[in-house]
């Protein structure tokens, strides 16, 4: 299905697809939602001055209707361009797993290096670092899984921080 | 004569402004379309291989199973070092196993996929805030690969340097770097690319153990209504917001604002939320997370901003510290 609206946002289906897709579309709420985000991200950038509450109302009454297939293609004509490093980051993805991986054990060394911070505060930045930052993971960890969706380049290496948030939120969940 | 002057002013204005734009040399078109054969690759070839991620003093090694059909794409990796944990992807679809706590970690990120294809701003921004130059021919794990790099323009941001397979553009190595320092990488070790994949290797290993495993959804998020009330009202040159929104975070009672930033590879992520009186907010000041990713707390008045990037601690900073609230 994701496949599907892809495609369909990149006009690439034809009108019949289209409609296919656009009906199950408009059965599917939590779909219809991220539709409505995709749209307003993409507005936002410039190519439109409606407000985004408005394309939210705009799409909406737009699935309510019939699909409108000259829409969607005129959008896509407006996207030409296709942001290669975007494309690029998100398609590393599979090798950047790695990183995502890579912090699922980090738990505990994690607190020994905190707790050596704690004592020396960190040597390496230059940059005043907080020195006994173990509260910080916890309360961030939310923070950094949604930072990741929009950031491209944290598909390819900054996918680690990711597996860290992964490990401790399920740390969270296990008190 | 004085119409000469301006004809010679004007012509001299003329000549000036290319003479300044030499001075800060674009993007090579040819790194600019490896970067696209890097992202089509995923997508078109099959690969088995181990790979090492390494950052700081950290290092870990994993191996990947990748296979491509019609549906998609379908991973299974596994890392060998420490505790054993397991990522099965299917498409956009992450389901992460830890076995020693009994855990399933969901993702699902279609997102990631949709999300790109919507933003035309990116590529001239790309070139705006790094120069992507092809480098040489480097050997990466038996493959010979173009080394692509993409300088940043300005001490705000984080370079990168890609190793591509010259045949598949399959990446098999790429680094963030600071300046000539290197702040986290991975590389293959070993790699067969093409070929068929056996499905067994696609399969989990605790798949069917996991059905009373814990399971955990990352994140759900709503579409914000309305004006979030904040701005980032001086970002560092090239940095553009991308979005603002409020959003659902698991284990957070109320929403909390978000504004994401980006300089077309980097990305930086500003969270406004009020204090909460149960979990008081982390101490201000800038914490470092593994590889890239740096973060910056901050509390004003009743709320703790938080600023995440996998940019130069100093950006994170300059961002978070120039967060305001917007006047209506």
């Amino acid at each position: 299905m994701q496949d599907k609206i892809s495609a369909l946002m990149d006009g690439e289906l034809d009108p019949e697809e289209a409609a296919v897709v656009v009906d199950q579309f408009k059965k599917m709420d939590g779909l219809r939602e991220q539709w409505a985000l995709y749209h307003l991200i993409s507005d936002s950038l410039g190519q439109s001055d409606a407000k985004p509450f408005d394309i939210t109302r705009r799409v909406g009454a737009r699935l309510a209707n019939e699909p409108d297939i000259a829409a969607v293609r005129a959008r896509r004509l407006s996207m030409k361009h296709k942001p290669i490093a975007y494309a690029a980051a998100a398609s590393i993805a599979a090798v950047a797993v790695a990183g995502w991986m890579s912090l699922q054990t980090m738990q505990q060394p994690e607190i020994a290096r905190q707790n050596m911070a704690q004592n020396n505060p960190a040597p390496a930045t230059a940059v005043p670092a907080v020195p006994a930052a173990v509260s910080a993971p916890a309360q961030i960890n939310d923070y950094l899984l949604a930072h990741r969706e929009f950031s491209p380049s944290t598909s390819v290496h900054g996918v680690a921080p990711y597996m860290r948030t992964a490990a401790e939120s399920h740390q969270n969940f296990a008190r | 004569m004085t119409r000469v002057a301006l004809a010679t002013l004007l012509l001299l204005c003329a000549n000036v402004q290319p003479v300044f734009a030499q001075h800060s040399p674009s993007s090579s078109p040819e790194a600019l379309n490896w970067l696209q054969k890097i992202a089509a690759a995923p997508r078109q070839y099959n690969y088995v291989g181990t790979f090492i991620y390494s950052s700081g003093d950290h290092i870990e090694t994993s191996r990947i199973v990748h296979f491509v059909n019609e549906d998609g794409e379908q991973e299974r990796s596994e890392v060998l070092d420490g505790a054993p944990r397991e990522i099965i992807r299917n498409n956009d679809e992450m389901r992460c196993y830890l076995p020693e706590s009994k855990t399933v970690v969901t993702e699902k990120r279609w997102l990631r996929k949709v999300f790109p294809a919507l933003l035309p701003q990116p590529l001239n921004n790309l070139d705006e805030n790094y120069i992507v130059k092809k480098g040489g021919q480097e050997r990466v794990s038996d493959y010979l690969c173009q080394v692509i790099e993409l300088e940043p323009r300005d001490d705000k941001r984080y370079g990168q340097k890609l190793w591509v397979d010259i045949h598949t553009g399959l990446l098999l190595k790429a680094a963030v770097m600071d300046k000539d320092r290197i702040v986290e990488q991975f590389v293959f070790t070993a790699l067969k690319i093409g070929g068929n994949v056996d499905k067994e290797l696609l399969k989990s290993k605790y798949a069917g153990k996991a059905a009373e495993w814990r399971t955990t959804n990352l994140v759900s998020s709503t579409v914000g209504r309305g004006k979030l009330g904040w701005q980032v009202k001086d970002p560092p040159s090239g940095f553009k917001k991308i979005i603002e929104m409020k959003r659902h975070l698991s284990g957070k009672p109320a929403p909390v604002g978000h504004i994401a930033l980006s300089d077309g590879l980097a990305a930086v992520s500003v969270f406004i939320e009020p204090v909460s009186k149960d979990s008081p907010p982390p101490s201000d000041g800038l914490y470092h997370s593994r590889g890239a990713i740096n973060i910056y707390s901050r509390t004003m008045a009743d709320n703790v901003v938080t600023t995440v990037g996998e940019v130069p601690p100093a950006t994170v900073m300059q961002i978070g510290n120039s967060v305001s609230r917007k006047a209506d």
